[in-house]
């Protein structure tokens, strides 16, 4: 369970039906890191319903169980309003449990051991202000960078990236986000840092596509050129592909929930220009489709063009057969 | 009390000092005073009280809010921009200059610099406005009252190394 592998867990556990009791064995799992974990809970959220009861079968090997109570495993089931039971149903085995026994730190490898960690839930709670949940979330981050005392990275600026994210989470989905950090202690050929942000909520393309639907009240004092306009929006919200409707999200302006004053409708564009500053490779992963963002940039400087083209991004675009999520994944090296 | 102030803070220079004395311009770094959290309110009032106790009004005509290694998140920085921005404006010296010096670099350097002017009182009652009516506003401000803005986004990639800098700049001198 590392890395991006948890993409290809099969999410169809209950055949589209949310499940209320289920049972996650995780016994032959060797290893697990924070960025597989997040991807993983985050394929769970989607397919659960809220205040499901799980039981959990921790890994037979110690190694990856204590990284699991590291990374605050039973806590993050909770805040994901999974009620962890203690009892064993039929499906158990023997090891299973959802406490966690100890292991000392320094039995971890060197390499496990230079990496730190952490993975943050985001549930949108309507009985929060969005500053407060905002500033909740920040002062976790704080907490996390903190322990970066080399500063191996710009810390402020992936803040406002991450940050950038939380809020596209708070005004569009509503749906929990799961955000799972990684560094790099000892500098080698693992990046710096490695971020991966889960939004479980019904993605870019979905919410784009709804915002671009024909309004059902039509106006009868409309415009030539408004309906012109209208009906190329409808074209675009039946007809568009992934390229397309990122290529509508990338424009200045263009945001599928207008007038909170915040972003100005910058907000894609504001994730994409401000991670190929801070020099990380950043991809997206939206519907059936992953496309590279920085690296949209560095094409669009390398071709002088002022502007995201449609032809460049559909370049970029490579069509993968897992099941849909939202996902941003960053790395720096 | 001004000089006293900076003497007995180690993290200043002597050098900054003389910046100060000779060509009548006031160089603070946030975190010199342990003012990191500039997401916040209270450090961005107390940075906005820095400004207002250091400024000797009248003979300066040149500022620079260093806010490198800052957590800067625009929702209070018009606190100590409109401080800053207020102190020139009273200055008798011609030809007044706001350096602002960031970590950050999103991108479009237009849409920050809309960003930290976005709630000033002082020179955008507009606060829903576009990126672009904001800069208005701002360029207006600036004409009026003889202000050049240099907004510069310094981004050290790795450690406390080299950075990358670009700068965006409100000129009101023209």
């Amino acid at each position: 369970m590392t890395g991006l592998l948890p993409l290809l867990k099969s999410s169809d556990i209950s055949a589209g039906r949310p499940s209320q009791r289920f049972h996650i064995d995780l016994s032959f799992v060797r290893r697990v890191d924070a960025i597989g974990l997040a991807i993983f809970l985050a394929r769970l959220t989607q397919s659960i319903s809220a205040s499901s009861d799980a039981t959990v079968t921790l890994p037979r090997a110690d190694l990856p169980a204590q990284k699991l109570s590291e990374l605050e495993f039973e806590a993050i089931l909770k805040t994901l309003a999974l009620q962890t039971e203690e009892y064993r149903d039929l499906f158990t085995l023997k090891r299973e449990s959802t406490k966690f026994g100890s292991v000392m730190l320094t039995h971890l490898p060197n390499n496990e051991r230079a990496a730190l960690e952490k993975i943050l839930c985001i549930i949108p709670d309507k009985n929060l202000s969005r500053t407060t949940q905002i500033s909740n979330i920040k002062t976790k981050i704080k907490d996390f960078f903190r322990l970066d005392h080399g500063r191996n990275f710009a810390h402020e600026q992936v803040m406002s990236i991450l940050l950038e994210l939380v809020k596209n989470t708070l005004d569009h989905s509503g749906r929990p986000a799961i955000l799972a950090m990684k560094m790099n202690v000892n500098r080698g050929d693992d990046a710096r840092f490695s971020f991966v942000y889960c939004d479980t909520g019904e993605g870019i393309c979905s919410s784009v596509r709804k915002h671009l639907e024909p309004n059902k009240e039509k106006n009868q004092k409309e415009t030539q050129s408004e309906l012109h306009r209208q009906s190329e929006k409808s074209r675009l919200a039946e007809k568009g592909g992934f390229p397309d409707l990122v290529h509508w999200a990338l424009q200045p302006g263009n945001s599928t929930k207008g007038g909170n004053g915040v972003n100005f409708g910058l907000g894609l564009m504001l994730i994409v220009e401000a991670s190929h500053s801070a020099g990380f490779r950043l991809s997206v992963r939206d519907a059936d489709t992953v496309v590279e963002l920085t690296e949209l940039v560095q094409m669009r400087a390398e071709g002088e063009l002022s502007h995201y083209t449609h032809s460049l991004i559909r370049q970029l675009c490579v069509k993968t057969c897992s099941s849909p999520i939202l996902m941003f994944h960053g790395e720096l090296y | 009390m001004r000089e006293n102030m900076l003497f007995t803070n180690p993290n200043v220079s002597r050098r900054t000092l003389l910046t100060i004395m000779t060509a009548h311009k006031l160089q603070l770094k946030a975190r010199d005073f342990g003012l990191v959290d500039l997401d916040e309110y209270t450090p961005c009032a107390k940075f906005a009280d820095v400004i207002r106790v250091q400024v000797d009004g009248k003979k300066l005509n040149e500022i620079e809010l260093n806010l490198e290694f800052c957590w800067v998140e625009y929702s209070f920085t018009h606190l100590f921009l409109d401080e800053a921005l207020s102190k020139l404006r009273d200055s008798e010296l011609p030809h007044r200059i706001l350096t602002v010096v960031v970590s950050i670099n999103l991108g479009d350097a237009r849409f920050m610099a809309a960003l930290l002017f976005r709630l000033s009182k002082l020179v955008n009652r507009d606060s829903e406005g576009s990126p672009e009516a904001i800069l208005r506003a701002v360029n207006f401000f600036c004409s009026e009252n003889c202000i050049r803005i240099l907004i510069q986004s310094r981004i050290v990639l790795d450690g406390f190394g080299d950075a990358t800098t670009e700068e965006f700049i409100i000129d009101g001198w023209r």
